[in-house]
């Protein structure tokens, strides 16, 4: 005879409010240490770089690494590994801001248009593929090249050249809710149209807009890193990844290192936000909408 | 006309006079607008203080689109609409505080009508505060007092609306109508997404809500055996054109329109048998309707022909209180239609019953 009993065992419900990032793949928890490390990195910079960035013939040029240069010196005698360590921070601050600049003002304009809908929708929406339809690189140089290259404005170009895409994304996620009856009830209460947008839809997209935000940085900071290299980023002295690769492509037969390591760090750093973007994705994504509190 | 359909005994209220509403929108470019027959044509009613008007139909017969039009969600075409002395043509984004307060509207679906981000705490107290300017720590008390009045435990201020039932959202919906404090209350098939038993505590939930509070209800609905058990007066709609108004138990009982005698037809009864296929006519809408004479009258089984399909049918008061607009005579009416009194009687007194 058969057992029931496992029939009549309630099983303990799956716990709805354990911590969403507990939840991520094994890839994305991995990948979000890593960020912590770098983030960590970044922070603690003037405590764990044995040299100061900037100063010159610490060693001679081109030294290998060696117990006192870890990564080598560049041409000028700068210490490699400080140099990486400090770049770090520009990345991180520049790419972290530009996502947040593109994830908050493409969600805030996405939502707007997804709620209000009509002319207003079909206008914004035009406009924005008008801008999106011009290559990003170009756009950036024209507007860095004109104004001045430095660290702010080249985050808020890339920052703001990713609102059309912030937008699209959430533009949708938002129509799908906004034709939901507890928005029509908010509307028949009397609610603005910005009291509607920020309490009633934007609890309910913000899966989208943390993976919005999660797929920007990764591509804000390979942007920057473009940027730099081309010049248009952090201007020399500034230890800069980009700058770096740059400055050491010349005379990389004397040495590697001076490029290995901060275009290793950023290929590390750029995989890590992906696989964690993945695992967000899978947790925050459209298809998961409405599933995480 | 209006004045016919009025209820005498009771003040009214709410007057909808020559309403009419289109779902269409004027092309983006030429500005030209594609005619499509009205949602909802020439309807005029009133309903009075603390009561209950029911409006029922098939689906597509344009009962929610009165609904959101009284409530301000959707534009009316043409009519009069007023509520005590403010008007009702005005969009909701347009009227004043006091007005939107007065009129509240509950939907169908309480797991859409209710943002699945908040707690029911937040969801109630979110009108004391757009209303009544009470800040989040003076509506705890008010928030609960109200979940005792839709008899929830006061504990679920802390939930969210995935954590309880269905029938138990649906009152959380009503709690929140409620905290406005309306005196027209526009209740769009709130229990057909419950089961039996929740839709008779919800029913019965509103009627005492209503007796201590002289609430008035449009009360919309397919469902006839909510609609005699539950309201004082009833519209019956086919296709955006009123057929029959009255009180309840004039409307349940002979004359009646041709359209309500089927309506009561279709009911099914436990224990009577479906009668010839070829005496039902089915109410089921298969072309578009027609632009002159009557609107039934292509589904209706007592057409007559060369009269009903070009002239639009007179109202013919029938007793006091009671209209109904046909072109027979209400003694042919209560002659031919008054077979179908057998099936409606089982089923008002099946509805008397449960």
């Amino acid at each position: 005879m058969t057992d029931l009993s496992v029939l009549l065992e309630s099983r303990p419900r799956p716990a709805g409010r354990r911590f969403a990032l507990q939840r991520l793949p094994v890839s994305a928890k991995v990948a979000g240490l890593v960020l912590l490390a770098y983030a960590a990195v970044a922070m603690l910079a003037p405590a764990i770089a044995p040299y100061p960035p900037n100063e010159i013939f610490v060693g001679s040029p081109f030294e290998p690494p060696s117990a006192a240069f870890l990564l080598g010196t560049d041409s000028l005698g700068r210490d490699v590994l400080s140099r990486t360590i400090y770049g770090s921070r520009t990345i991180l601050l520049m790419g972290g801001a530009a996502a947040g600049l593109s994830a908050s003002i493409g969600g805030l304009l996405g939502m707007f248009i997804g709620y209000r809908g009509g002319v207003l929708d079909e206008v914004a929406m035009r406009m924005l593929e008008i801008i999106m339809s011009i290559p990003s690189i170009i756009f950036a140089l024209l507007i860095v090249g004109s104004l001045g290259a430095s660290a702010p404005l080249v985050a808020v170009t890339v920052g703001l050249l990713s609102v059309p895409n912030v937008a699209r994304v959430v533009r949708a996620a938002t129509q799908s809710v906004a034709s939901e009856d507890f928005i029509t009830a908010a509307r028949a209460r009397g609610e603005t149209s910005l009291s509607i947008v920020l309490r009633e839809l934007l609890p309910n997209v913000t899966g989208t807009l943390i993976v919005e935000f999660s797929i920007r940085t990764g591509y804000s900071i390979l942007f920057i890193g473009g940027l730099g290299f081309l010049g248009f980023g952090a201007q020399p002295p500034t230890a800069d990844w980009g700058l770096m690769v740059n400055e050491g492509r010349g005379t990389i037969d004397a040495s590697i290192w001076p490029v290995a390591a901060p275009a290793a760090g950023m290929a590390m750093l750029v995989t890590a936000v992906n696989l964690f973007t993945d695992g967000v994705n899978r947790l925050f994504g459209p298809a998961e909408q409405g599933g995480v509190r | 006309m209006t004045a016919m359909i009025r209820s005498t005994a009771i003040v009214p209220q709410l007057h909808i006079d020559n309403l009419s509403c289109r779902y269409e929108r004027p092309h983006l470019f030429s500005g030209r607008r594609n005619k499509t027959p009205p949602a909802v044509d020439d309807v005029s009613f009133a309903v009075g203080a603390g009561e209950t008007l029911a409006l029922v139909g098939e689906s597509g017969s344009g009962k929610s689109t009165i609904a959101r039009t009284i409530a301000g969600l959707f534009p009316a075409a043409a009519g009069r609409l007023r509520y005590g002395g403010h008007d009702l043509t005005l969009p909701v984004e347009r009227r004043a505080a006091e007005l939107r307060r007065l009129i509240q509207i509950i939907f169908q679906n309480p797991d859409a009508s209710l943002n699945r981000r908040h707690r029911i705490g937040s969801i109630i107290a979110r009108p004391l505060r757009l209303f009544f300017g009470l800040s989040d720590a003076d509506s705890r008390q008010e928030v609960a007092s109200l979940l005792e009045a839709v008899r929830l435990p006061t504990d679920y201020a802390e939930r969210f609306p995935s954590e309880i039932s269905g029938g138990e959202r649906q009152r959380v919906a009503i709690a929140r109508a409620l905290a406005a404090r309306p005196s027209l209350l526009l209740c769009d098939e709130i229990v057909s997404a419950l089961d039996v038993s929740a839709q008779a505590t919800i029913l019965e939930l509103l009627r005492s809500i209503q007796t201590q509070t002289r609430l008035s209800m449009l009360f919309i609905t397919h469902d006839l055996a909510v609609v005699r058990w539950f309201a004082d007066r009833v519209a019956v709609l086919y296709r955006g054109h009123l057929c029959e108004v009255g009180p309840v138990e004039r409307v349940f009982a002979p004359p009646y329109h041709p359209y309500t005698s089927l309506l009561l037809e279709a009911v099914p009864v436990f224990g009577r048998r479906r009668e010839a296929a070829g005496d039902a006519a089915s109410p089921a809408v298969t072309s578009s309707p027609p632009t002159t004479g009557c609107a039934f009258a292509s589904q209706c089984r007592h057409r007559i022909d060369g009269l009903c399909r070009s002239a639009e049918p007179p109202w013919r008061q029938v007793a006091p209180g009671h209209a109904i607009r046909c072109h027979l005579e209400a003694s042919d009416l209560n002659r031919i239609t008054g077979r179908a009194a057998t099936g409606a009687r089982l089923q008002v007194a099946a509805a008397q019953k449960s």
